[in-house]
């Protein structure tokens, strides 16, 4: 038999599928690899069959076993002045209490969607921005507001000059921290990461602060104001964007679209309602649309159907 | 002043089969399933186990060059036909054993009637391939690979968290995808093509 033998061969095909899977494929890598895929029809065979298995093993990711228990949320009321106020928050008045909009000197920042962000700012805090997401930042760089999406903070904490940040008629007040907030339409989610923050509502004096520790999220609907505590795995997989993927874990495949489809203009409609009812696990890209529908038609046996702007899943 | 750290957009879409060449398509989805058949024919036929994956590589050039000039009606019997021939050829050579050692293909049971294996069809038996094999993969290339596409991780990210260099998770992944290409592949794609 002639040399090189296929095992050397097939390695070098492993070797081009790992090089691409690597971030900075540079067109000098393309040409060089142009090269050897054509040197001979081993190569070209050996390459496409590689990736034949690299291909499959995308769908590993329905596959995950999680590190820790599943998520236990306890959820405890909050207080009842505290709860009333929901509905205003909620419904997105902005009371007399907001006190920074289009300051002089205030900068804003937008993510497009699908797009990830990291704002620097003088005095080393960070804010992560995900998808289709806008924040004003005041001139001093410590008063933030998160107008619409989700960001991660992580702040330099100054007791001095305490480093806040308003959604909707509330205010995150850092006490030393990281932590996450995202703004939907009718929902406001707080994440605390590590150390402590306050939340004030601003519009009621009557309604007292309530202080976050590690775990804690608090989440103010339309109707209500809960806070539960979340395993530290739960809540690193919330804040799997700031990596490029979502967790799911136990999720219907409704809520699975919806998450995916806050990072793609070309979203996945799930035109079933049972199918809808469907639950699904796994790590995704951000970017995995069709690595979620596809998964989902292999393991429930339902359709799919590509229309360009949308993908609709049915039985 | 703040500054802005733009992200780099998530790389495009991965280069997908379907941009191959039509007898490309058609080796992956007709002659690739049958690898698990063919190997094991190979195996019972010849007797040094160190020569299998260079006859394969050799049954898959000549299967693949033949489809450029012309797709074969049927993939399994003409698959079945190059290995033998190719088998055939390679023992004249060596000159070490009677032609009718190869075994006749009605013989070997092969179900040249029967559709080609259906990978649309899969859904829960790929899963347990996948698995399977990825349990069957040495512990660095098992841990590597389940970082890498079950967790999502980067390459820096891996190699932190297992305290070993980039490039050192580079060649872990390409042991592991080479590894990973034979045991897919060893087992029939579909259940139909157990013999």
């Amino acid at each position: 038999m002639s040399a090189p033998n296929a095992k050397t061969i097939n390695m070098e095909a492993a070797g081009w599928i790992e090089r691409q899977d690597q971030v900075g494929w540079s067109e000098a890598d393309q040409a060089l690899f142009g090269v050897w895929l054509n040197q001979s029809t081993a190569h070209f065979i050996a390459y496409h069959r590689m990736q034949d298995t690299w291909q499959r093993s995308e769908k590993l990711v329905v596959l995950r076993t999680r590190t820790a228990p599943l998520p236990q949320e306890s959820r405890s009321r909050v207080p009842l002045a505290f709860k009333a106020l929901a509905g205003v928050l909620a419904a997105g008045i902005l009371g007399a209490g907001v006190i920074f909009l289009a300051r002089p000197g205030e900068r804003t920042y937008a993510t497009a969607i699908g797009e990830r962000q990291t704002l620097k700012l003088s005095d080393g805090s960070k804010i992560e921005l995900n998808t289709d997401t806008v924040v004003r930042v005041a001139q001093n760089d410590r008063d933030v507001v998160l107008e619409r999406g989700e960001a991660f903070f992580q702040v330099q904490h100054d007791s001095k000059q305490p480093f806040a940040v308003t959604v909707g008629n509330r205010r995150v007040t850092d006490l030393g921290t990281k932590f996450d907030i995202r703004k939907d339409l009718d929902r406001v989610e707080v994440a605390l990461v590590e150390g402590r923050a306050r939340v004030d509502v601003l519009d009621a004096a009557s309604a007292r602060p309530t202080v976050l520790t590690p775990g804690d999220v608090m989440i103010a609907a339309r109707q209500s104001v809960s806070l539960a505590k979340r395993p530290a795995a739960s809540v690193a997989d919330a804040l799997g964007w700031r990596r490029d993927v979502i967790v799911f874990d136990h999720t219907s495949l409704a809520a699975a679209a919806e998450e995916i489809n806050r990072y793609n203009r070309r979203k996945i409609v799930v035109a079933d309602s049972d199918a809808a009812k469907l639950k699904i696990g796994g790590t995704f890209p951000v970017n995995g649309t069709m690595q979620l529908a596809e998964v989902a038609r292999d393991l429930f046996k339902l359709r799919v159907d590509d229309r360009g702007d949308e993908i609709v899943i049915s039985r | 002043m703040g500054m802005v750290e733009v992200t780099p957009a998530l790389e495009g879409a991965r280069q997908q089969a379907a941009g191959a060449p039509e007898a490309m398509r058609w080796f992956l989805r007709e002659v690739l399933p049958l690898e698990a058949m063919l190997v094991r024919f190979l195996r019972q036929n010849w007797r040094d186990q160190s020569d299998i994956e260079d006859l394969l590589q050799d049954v898959y050039v000549r299967v693949y060059e033949a489809a450029q000039r012309e797709l074969p009606e049927r993939a399994r019997p003409f698959v079945f036909t190059v290995a033998r021939n190719l088998l055939i050829t390679r023992m004249r050579d060596r000159s070490v054993v009677p032609i009718d050692a190869v075994s006749d293909l009605d013989a070997l049971n092969i179900a040249m009637d029967l559709p080609g294996p259906d990978r649309a069809a899969m859904g829960r038996d790929e899963l347990r391939r996948l698995s399977d094999a990825i349990d069957r993969l040495p512990a660095h290339c098992r841990e590597v690979i389940i970082l890498r596409r079950i967790e999502n991780f980067s390459r820096p990210e891996i190699a932190v968290r297992l305290g070993i260099a980039e490039t050192t998770v580079s060649s872990y992944l390409t042991e592991a995808i080479y590894i990973l290409s034979n045991l897919l592949n060893a087992e029939p794609a579909d259940p139909r093509g157990r013999t």
